[in-house]
């Protein structure tokens, strides 16, 4: 909301001015501007920018032209001795047809900048010395309307274009025109909150800096009561009794009635000899400070009146309405008729919907409701007969009609924050009112006031001039306040606010200030206070008052109470540590943590090379995407990473290591029922998306999706499922000068950090060819996948997998180079941990001292072993373990712990017949209580060695 | 054995012809001439010998090679009456030989590893070789640095559906349908009555409805809006916090707002509080930080207004603890919250936030934030 302190001063408030400073200085120097703005900001509005309107003009001033001769080497050029102050006449030459001897102008000075960038400097012009430019409007940034402000240099006595008398000027040569003429002004840009429509127009404004400047201590001067020679012919009550009485207007241009097939409170007002006439200065400035256009003395009328109380209105040239069936002239609001045309004041033709309100005339739409005029109807300076709409249409129908035409008005602005309903007729006075000051010699003629009602609808209480919310109850204007009334009792401020901050009474002349009305009660404690016509849709209640006084005296006065400790404390959800923990161990192994917006385009599965779009689960579909090619939401964090490598290698990182942490999302809840039976339809993608998923889903599973809530109906939710999804690119070492060479990424490695990564939650997976049925299964490179499974509840648990990917999927990608990576459903993790923690029979101890708090050195054996080239590593490992567990250590009471078996060496090669592999190993025992002898060892060598020949048929190497 | 001294170690360590004493004037001379080999050896340069020549004279001297066990064994041809003597003159010699040997050894032995030292050298000057550390991301980080201070005030953390019921991310918060504040938020919808949630304050209504007051407690955790561009992102994360108990008030809430502040900067910082309007709380305020930069006096960051905006916060409306069904004559309560991705902005000095969403190594290394 743009706010014009001039406009203010004019006409609601005079602003105090700084005691020190002159009467003639601009008025961002007489007045205190840093106050006002601090009051607004204080108050709830922020002000967004400050504008000192004619502070670039201050080497603009008022001069007066004395002599002007034809340039003796030029035609169109006369050399003009200007007077710019007493005693100072220099010579300007100026091309301009109207500069002529006594005319007032604008003379720029040597060392102005104007807005276009000139810099005026004394120079020469055809040998002919100008100390000084005149200016025209335009120069100015001022704007030109040939017919008020002519062509050339702008005249400064000229009226219309917002000049002074000249007998005025005389007085003030040589002084800033700005300044001079009026035309300084601060402007504010306000940021004003949904819940404040009252804030939308100047005379709220002004109520909002006079309580601040009363609270501040300077709020002697009172608001100003509306201009006294702008008095209507007909008052609001006047206009309304009219209204309630009368059923059609009798007006020059005849008969003229109101219709309304949209129940949408209405009333028209019909005003005859009518002279419009050219705007007068002041007004035309007023509002092209504002960036309105100045049209003519009605339209710019109709306008002042919405900046000033944003109340909008709408004048019709009665004569320009076609006559109804009936022969009357008419305005109805109905809805538009499907494919009916009406050209607007901005000159566009639009096609209308059925759904669009409009008023009309007997044929054709003169105006879309609430939101723009009709070209057709406008008040031009012919018409005589005007009509005056006041119409209180729904917010939601102004805004739907605003944004399907693609048009925001002031007006419909307005409506949609929210009008205030209960000064409707008073705004009409003060319109009629203010027409007819603007008449420029006969009164205008007011005709009479009607609602716009359909046959039949009387009496017309049936329409109100309330909001939407408010219907059904008391319609009055005037008589039961009493459902806008709220005691406030002494107590409501310190239960809220844990402090009085201000007297009782101090409070009561706050929300005075603000347009409060106050009464005393039998009880001192108590208030009643009448909540002004337009604070009513936000203030109903003490809580409302005690923000008003906070506001007022600032919210940042509050003073600070500590809170008591918590009488208990509460754990934090347990999954969010455990995510925390993954991505800190994730970094430690090197990982670059990223974040993504959580979509994925509706190709996603293609260029993965997915079976179906549903592979992952049924994607969410959003209804209106913000990214027109990604209207899912993330089924997999997979593309989204990918995309992040391509970037990468793009931009020249060869190398690299990113994981990210966060949701995918289904349209099937945690029992496995599909959510949203219309899921994007919207995008056109519901006929694949609703195809009902053929292939296992395993972590990819619905069931497995997280319980982020605990409200009854949870299970109705789509699935939410965290996941980790991680990919390397490039080599995992690059040659440099202390190794041999680069060192590729290998599978292991990977599976080596994720198996990191689920030590977080507990959980040891085991490495399993990826199912042919896998969702990923086409990503993923056919030999280098592994599906990562935990044995827990008494049957395999798929978390995720690991692999190299597909290099089909990865050129769809544009990724060249091999790439690999792995995704766990971090849900599935944190519930198999707490299965297990269920489970177990307590924590276990560990510790690596002896019972008798002796830490022995631990004591290691390697192997050599002949076996089949088919002898999966883990059934090894898994055999060592076992046979020294049960026939060594426990068979023959040997005190002692295997910390690890692991896989050191694989051989093929000379000395080891085709088809078998030498796999060397190394146990690591930790000795328990004493230190183990060479009969311990043996005992060991012999148990490992007799099941590896049992069940492998493997040979000792020697 | 090649030798690196520029004498022979052969001759020096040459032993004495196997003769064997018989009489204690013989064996005095065995004993003497020994003792004197011994010396010579001992007085040659330490640095002159390398470990195994070193460990030769002590295997000389000392151990296998040394003649006094024979000389010892030959005791037995001494006449009874001078064996004890003789026994003990060798064993003299013994104890003499040990120590000396000994001593020359660890010379030599410290010698030869300080010649080896010296020859070892690196150059300063190649290239140190690249470390990989990975990194978390900015707004992670500014998320748990916002999160650890809350934890201590008594605030218990906690999570929230993203895709949410439209009641619970606006008609529970006080936000009407058709309410002018749902403009303010670009919503993204995924269904009739279902949008992706457009602030954590939807965490709000779930705790309360479902874990009851008196309550405590954060919610950090991603939000979406329509829009995108230089300071916005469609996806981003918020921080909430909400106390509900009896007897709540604005002056609680002030005092939060200075502990809490104070912790994320490690200091004592000024706070402002301007008026302004939120559907779900009432007053309402929004949250300037004095720049910490310019503390006040106006700065880039802070593009001259010497205040940051952190935030927003209020008494939570009677309405929204109504519609949550908590009793509003018995309990009030507080709530603030807070954009982490804005506060990450200006704690790493980052201009673009879309850059945050690119996952370029070369950021993430260049923040290297662990």
């Amino acid at each position: 909301m743009l706010v014009s302190l001039k406009l203010i001063d004019h006409l609601f408030l005079q602003l105090p001015t700084v005691p020190s400073s002159a009467s003639n200085a601009p008025c961002w120097e007489r007045w205190n501007i840093g106050l006002f703005a601090e009051i607004f900001t204080r108050q709830g509005f922020e002000v967004e920018s400050t504008t000192r309107r004619g502070e670039a003009f201050e080497k603009v001033v008022v001069g007066q032209i004395k002599s002007a001769e034809k340039h003796p080497k030029a035609d169109k050029l006369q050399v003009c001795q200007v007077q710019t102050a007493a005693g100072d006449i220099r010579q300007i030459v100026c091309g301009a047809p109207n500069a002529r001897v006594g005319l007032f102008v604008a003379v720029a000075l040597p060392g102005a900048v104007l807005p276009n960038g000139l810099e005026i400097k004394a120079s020469k012009i055809r040998d002919v010395e100008s100390f000084g430019m005149l200016c025209s409007r335009e120069e100015l940034a001022l704007t030109v309307d040939e017919a008020r402000d002519g062509t050339g240099i702008w005249e400064l006595h000229h009226e219309p274009s917002c000049g002074l008398p000249e007998a005025k000027l005389a007085s003030l040569l040589g002084q800033s025109v700005f300044n001079a003429l009026g035309l300084d002004d601060v402007l504010f840009e306000l940021n004003v909150t949904p819940n404040r429509p009252d804030l939308l127009c100047h005379e709220g404004a002004a109520r909002e800096l006079f309580a601040g400047l009363k609270w501040a201590g300077q709020g002697h001067i009172p608001l100003k009561s509306w201009i006294s020679e702008w008095k209507s012919p007909a008052s609001a009550e006047n206009i309304l009794s009219d209204a309630r009485e009368r059923k059609f207007l009798e007006t020059q241009a005849g008969r003229f009635n109101g219709q309304n097939d949209l129940g949408v409170p209405a009333f028209f007002v019909g005003l005859d000899n009518v002279k419009v006439s050219v705007t007068p200065g002041w007004m035309r400035n007023a509002l092209e400070v504002l960036g309105q256009k100045s049209v003519n003395s009605v339209v710019d009328a109709c306008n002042l009146i919405l900046l000033c109380f944003a109340q909008p209105n709408h004048a019709f040239d009665l004569n320009k309405l076609n006559l109804n069936a009936k022969g009357d002239r008419s305005l109805t609001l109905r809805f538009a008729v499907e494919g009916e045309k009406f050209v607007g004041l901005d000159g566009k033709d639009r096609n209308l919907s059925a759904s669009d309100c409009v008023v009309a005339d007997g044929k054709i739409p003169q105006a879309l409701l609430g939101v723009i005029g009709g070209d057709l109807s406008k008040v031009e300076a012919a018409s005589e007969s005007l009509v005056l709409e006041f119409a209180n249409p729904h917010p939601v129908l102004v805004r739907r009609t605003s944004r399907r035409h693609g048009r925001k008005t002031d007006s419909s602005f307005a409506f949609e924050k929210g009008i205030d309903v209960f000064r409707r007729a008073e705004s009409a006075e003060k319109l009629v009112g203010l027409l007819n000051a603007l008449q420029p010699s006969q009164p205008l003629k007011y005709v009479g006031c009607i609602y716009a009602t359909n046959e039949g609808q009387r009496p017309q209480e049936a329409l109100r001039f309330f909001p939407v919310e408010m219907q059904g109850q008391e319609p009055s204007l005037n008589k039961n306040l009493r459902e806008y009334t709220i005691s406030f009792h002494e107590n409501d401020m310190k239960v809220r606010v844990g402090d009085d901050l201000v007297s009782f009474e101090k409070r009561q002349e706050i929300l005075q200030s603000l347009g409060f009305a106050i009464s005393k009660t039998s009880n001192k404690d108590v208030v009643e206070v009448l909540v002004p016509s337009w604070r009513r849709l936000d203030v109903s209640g003490p809580a409302d008052l005690v923000e008003e006084i906070v506001r007022v005296v600032g919210i940042d006065h509050v003073p600070a109470h500590p809170l008591s400790a918590p009488g208990q404390l509460t754990p934090d959800d347990a999954h969010l540590s455990l995510f925390e923990l993954t991505a800190q161990r994730m970094v430690s192994l090197g990982y670059h943590e990223t974040a993504g917006f959580h979509f994925m385009r509706a190709d996603d599965w293609q260029k993965m090379k997915l079976a179906h779009v549903n592979s992952c689960g049924e994607p969410v579909a959003l209804l209106n995407p913000i990214i027109k090619d990604e209207p899912l939401m993330q089924a997999t964090l997979l593309s989204g990473l990918l995309r992040k490598v391509a970037h990468n290698l793009n931009y020249g990182n060869k190398r690299g290591q990113l994981f990210e942490i966060s949701r995918t999302f289904q349209n099937y809840d945690v029992r496995g029922r599909r959510v949203f039976a219309d899921n994007g339809e919207n995008v056109g993608l519901g006929d694949s998306l609703k195809t009902p998923l053929t292939n296992e889903l395993y972590e990819y599973s619905p069931k497995t999706s997280l319980a982020l809530s605990r409200e009854e109906t949870a299970s109705h939710r789509p699935g939410e499922t965290p996941r980790i999804c991680a990919v390397v690119f490039g080599n995992e070492e690059e040659k440099e000068w202390l190794n041999t060479g680069e060192r590729e990424w290998q599978f292991h490695r990977l599976a080596a950090h994720v198996s990191e990564v689920l030590s977080v939650f507990g959980l040891s997976a085991q490495l399993l060819p990826l199912p042919a049925d896998h969702p990923l299964q086409g990503a993923l490179h056919p030999g280098r996948a592994a599906s990562l499974v935990v044995s827990a509840n008494g049957r395999a648990n798929f978390v995720g997998w690991v692999a190299q990917f597909h290099p089909a999927a990865l050129r769809a990608f544009e990724i060249d180079d091999a790439c690999l990576g792995f995704e766990l459903n971090l849900a599935t993790a944190q519930q198999l941990q707490k299965d297990i923690k269920e489970s177990s029979s307590g924590l276990q101890r560990f510790s690596l001292q002896s019972q008798s708090g002796v830490r022995l050195p631990s004591v290691e054996r390697d192997f050599a072993f002949l076996v089949d080239e088919s002898t999966l590593a883990q059934q090894l490992v898994d055999a060592i373990l076992s046979s020294v567990e049960s026939d060594a250590l426990k068979a023959k009471n040997i005190p002692a712990r295997i910390l690890s078996a692991k896989i050191f060496d694989i051989y093929r090669g000379q000395g080891v017949p085709a088809g078998k592999k030498s796999v060397a190993l190394r146990l690591t025992l930790l000795p328990t209580e004493r230190t183990l002898v060479e009969a311990d060892i043996q005992a060991v060598t012999e148990a490992t060695v007799s099941r590896m020949e049992r069940e492998f048929s493997a040979q000792l190497r020697g | 054995m090649t030798l690196t001294q520029d004498f022979s170690l052969s001759d020096v360590l040459e032993l004495p012809p196997t003769a064997a004493a018989s009489s204690l004037s013989e064996l005095q001379k065995l004993i003497d001439d020994e003792r004197e080999r011994c010396g010579k050896v001992i007085s040659l340069p330490p640095d002159k010998f390398n470990d195994a020549q070193s460990d030769e004279v002590r295997v000389r001297f000392t151990g296998r090679k040394s003649p006094l066990q024979d000389w010892l064994k030959s005791l037995r041809n001494f006449p009874a009456e001078e064996r004890k003597e003789a026994g003990a003159k060798i064993n003299q010699l013994k104890a003499f030989l040990e120590v000396e040997v000994e001593r020359f050894v660890t010379l030599c032995k410290q010698a030869a590893e300080q010649q080896r030292l010296n020859n070892e050298r690196i150059d300063l000057t190649l290239p140190l070789p690249e470390v990989r550390l990975g990194s978390r991301h900015p707004v992670a980080v500014a998320a748990q640095q916002l999160l650890e201070p809350l934890r201590r005030l008594g605030f218990t953390v906690i999570d929230g559906p993203e895709l949410e019921r439209e009641f619970y991310n606006f008609e529970a918060l006080n936000i009407p349908a058709e309410h002018p504040a749902r403009e303010m938020q670009d919503t993204f919808f995924i269904a009739s009555q279902w949008v992706l949630r457009t602030h954590t304050s939807s965490v709000q209504a779930h705790a309360m409805m479902e874990r009851g007051v008196p309550l405590r407690v954060a919610c950090a955790g991603f939000t979406y809006r329509n829009e995108l561009d230089l300071t916005h992102v469609p996806t981003f994360r918020q921080i909430e916090c909400l106390v509900v108990d009896k007897g709540i008030t604005l002056a609680h809430l002030r005092s939060t707002l200075n502990a809490f502040f104070a912790e994320v900067f490690g200091r004592p910082v000024k706070l402002r509080l301007r008026s302004s309007y939120f559907p779900f709380t009432e007053p309402s305020a929004e949250i300037d930080v004095q720049c910490q930069q310019c503390f006040g006096s106006g700065c880039r960051s802070c593009k001259h207004t010497g205040w940051l905006e952190m935030g927003g916060c209020g008494l939570i409306n009677t309405r929204v603890l109504e519609s949550c069904g908590v009793d509003s004559k018995v309990y009030s309560g507080f709530a603030f919250g807070m954009g982490v991705d804005r506060i990450a902005m200006s704690k790493f000095g980052i201009a673009d936030l879309r850059s945050l969403y690119e996952g370029d190594v070369l950021m993430s290394r260049q923040l290297a934030l662990r």
